[in-house]
């Protein structure tokens, strides 16, 4: 399932995926793989996000 | 063995750390050869995917030398497998992002790919234009292809992947 959530609140910080993924220590396709719902990230890669955008966990990727 | 070539193995050996000691160093500094999580599970995907095939051509290639049913000589054969068993990883490592590192960038991987091409098919033509060569031409026909699909998968892989850029 698609995560339009962290889609959406990395463009609110004007992030691009290259930029976030910098910022968390991931590649790029990483990124696009986890917005696209083809990854699920570990629960340390999902904090660093969190971390990253300014967000919860729960904002990003609890249902 | 004589002593001219102790010589020779030891000023090899010594060479050879020095740039392993060279490369590790530079790996560390700059944090190239590093995988995040996602692409440490395509490796493994990749690893899983090359041992595989290893074996299974590696069983058929000695019961084939077994039954005296393959022709020529047994090396090129065993170098065969594991061209294949390479290029499976490596194939498998493109299409899951995992074959070149965060770091590393595409275009460096095509020249040293490119070059290693190159060589090989250049020896490949040398080769064959001695009779007494041709093991030696089919090593280097081999290595040549497995450069090409290894190169070429890069290429399309990135292309593609290029498209699926946010807008």
């Amino acid at each position: 399932m698609k995560n339009l959530r962290l889609k959406s609140a990395r463009a609110a910080k004007d992030l691009s995926q290259e930029a976030l993924a910098q910022l968390v220590g991931v590649s790029r396709q990483t990124i696009n793989a986890i917005e696209k719902g083809d990854y699920n990230p570990t629960i340390k890669l999902c904090l660093a996000i969190c971390h990253a955008l300014d967000k919860t966990l729960d904002e990003l990727f609890w249902e | 063995m004589d002593t001219n070539e102790i010589g020779f193995l030891c000023g090899f050996l010594v060479v050879f750390l020095i740039i392993a000691a060279i490369l590790i160093r530079k790996r560390k500094k700059d944090g190239s050869g590093q995988f995040d999580e996602r692409q440490i599970v395509g490796r493994g995907k990749a690893f899983q995917a090359g041992f595989f095939t290893l074996l299974v051509l590696g069983m058929l290639n000695n019961v084939g030398f077994y039954l005296e049913f393959l022709p020529g000589d047994r090396f090129l054969w065993d170098v065969g497998v594991f061209g294949i068993s390479i290029t499976i990883f490596a194939v498998t490592a493109i299409c899951n992002d995992a074959y070149l590192s965060m770091t590393e960038s595409p275009k460096n991987f095509y020249l040293s790919g490119g070059l290693l091409f190159g060589a090989n098919l250049i020896c490949f033509f040398i080769n064959m234009s001695d009779s007494s060569h041709r093991d030696s031409a089919i090593l280097n026909g081999m290595l040549c292809l497995m450069w090409a699909i290894i190169v070429l998968t890069q290429y399309i892989h990135s292309r593609n992947t290029r498209k699926e850029l946010e807008e």
